[in-house]
């Protein structure tokens, strides 16, 4: 169906111009938000380049990360007690590209971590955010600590505590050992060398991950 | 000159449509993508957190500063309501509270401003802030906190004494409780310099808090 002009004079006239508009206009301060989008693209992506790295390496272009966790583990003492620092398919934020496949599978790792331990679940408690004792995770007198770093490579995880692909924290008689599953998920694991009773921690990590680095 | 089209039908009768009209709530979809990347970017995994642990799915982020501080008297490391780089959605409301906060950076103490400024990056001497011989080295202050509702005389800050023998500094990082600003207090205690000049970095993560 194509719309043919025939003359006859009526409403529409070609000695004078129209206007059609079918809703409000699109207008440049609109689509200018792309450009501001670029912006916030360009600024995000900055934290999770990838350095140079040897010809002979595969470098999938993924983005690098940092997370934060704290959590709370222990039980039964000079027992290990396991836990998931990053699971990887149950993420509130976005990962980089196929994360959810590879998660962290061939990344360097970094960790910084602080921790505070005691007897008893109920203690240890008041040592999570919000609590009384919440700031005591962080030093014995409330003015912040030097936190322990370590950094590993994965690998393709399943390191396990015997591993070679693996950090170990030993602070006193807490032992704290992490590597990534082979489902890349970031596992930590709490052993306190008591003979008897309980023990608990209360542990908070900064971590970073990079891109994924291997050879193909 | 009416418009009709080939079988006769002219505008009155007819409705035609050029395609799904693009309204403005679909070009403001836009900002829930800026939202998004806010948010986002990989900076923002969520780690896995207690069940005794309320975190906000938000991300974190990193500030880079370089100040020369006074003694005694308080600086703006991270102003929350005043960025000019992409922060997490809302933080202009909450700031930098109840986050775990890592502050690294180099400092060094200087007798008057101009010997303080020079320290600065662009300043005559700004690698000596980093090493007096222009070799790098480890961080001087590298410490880790958890700032909850803020404020400058609790528990929740970073305190650290440094110092020549026979003279004391500290160096005070805390979040005010108001404005969730991230602020330093730079204090001498007597016979010393009465400048500091700080250059490093802070990163914090997202909001964690009681679970409720």
């Amino acid at each position: 169906m194509s719309w043919t002009a025939k003359p006859s004079g009526s409403e529409y006239d070609y000695k004078f111009s129209y206007t059609f508009k079918g809703c409000t206009g699109t207008t440049f301060t609109k689509f200018n938000k792309i450009r501001i989008m670029d912006k916030y693209l360009q600024s995000g992506k900055a934290f999770s380049l990838l350095g140079e790295c040897e010809s002979v390496g595969y470098n999938p272009h993924t983005g690098g990360g940092e997370f934060w966790s704290w959590i709370h583990i222990g039980g039964d003492k000079a027992t290990s007690h396991s836990g998931i620092l990053l699971n990887i398919s149950a993420l509130d934020g976005i990962a980089p590209k196929d994360f959810v496949e590879n998660g962290l599978l061939n990344c360097v790792i970094e960790l910084e971590m602080l921790h505070h331990a005691k007897s008893t679940l109920t203690d240890l408690t008041t040592y999570m955010p919000g609590r009384c004792n919440d700031y005591l995770t962080f030093s014995t007198d409330g003015t912040g600590s030097k936190p322990t770093k370590r950094a590993f490579l994965s690998d393709n995880g399943g390191g396990g505590i015997s591993g070679d692909y693996k950090s170990v924290i030993g602070v006193g008689d807490d032992t704290f050992t992490w590597w990534a599953d082979t489902g890349g998920n970031l596992i930590i694991n709490y052993y306190y060398s008591g003979v008897s009773g309980e023990q608990w921690a209360s542990v908070a990590v900064h971590g970073k991950f990079s891109p994924r680095i291997y050879y193909p | 000159m009416p418009f009709t089209n080939e079988d006769g039908q002219g505008f009155t009768s007819t409705s035609f449509s050029l395609g799904n009209a693009i309204m403005p709530e679909d070009i403001s979809s836009m900002s829930d993508n800026d939202d998004v990347m806010r948010d986002g970017k990989s900076f923002a995994i969520a780690g896995y957190c207690s069940t005794a642990v309320d975190v906000v799915a938000e991300t974190g982020g990193a500030f880079y500063f370089a100040l020369r501080l006074n003694d005694g008297t308080p600086a703006t490391v991270v102003n929350a309501s005043e960025m000019g780089g992409i922060t997490p959605d809302g933080f202009a409301s909450f700031g930098l509270k109840n986050r775990i906060i890592s502050v690294r950076c180099m400092r060094d103490t200087a007798a008057n401003t101009g010997d303080a400024d020079d320290l600065l990056p662009g300043g005559a001497d700004d690698y000596k802030l980093f090493s007096p011989t222009g070799i790098s080295a480890n961080w001087n202050f590298d410490f880790e906190m958890y700032s909850g509702a803020g404020g400058s005389g609790g528990n929740y800050v970073l305190y650290k004494t440094f110092g020549d023998t026979g003279i004391d500094y500290n160096l005070k990082f805390y979040v005010d409780s108001t404005r969730g600003d991230l602020e330093v207090l730079f204090n001498e205690a007597g016979g010393g310099d009465g400048y500091c000049t700080i250059c490093g970095i802070a990163e914090f993560g997202p909001r964690m808090t009681k679970a409720t």
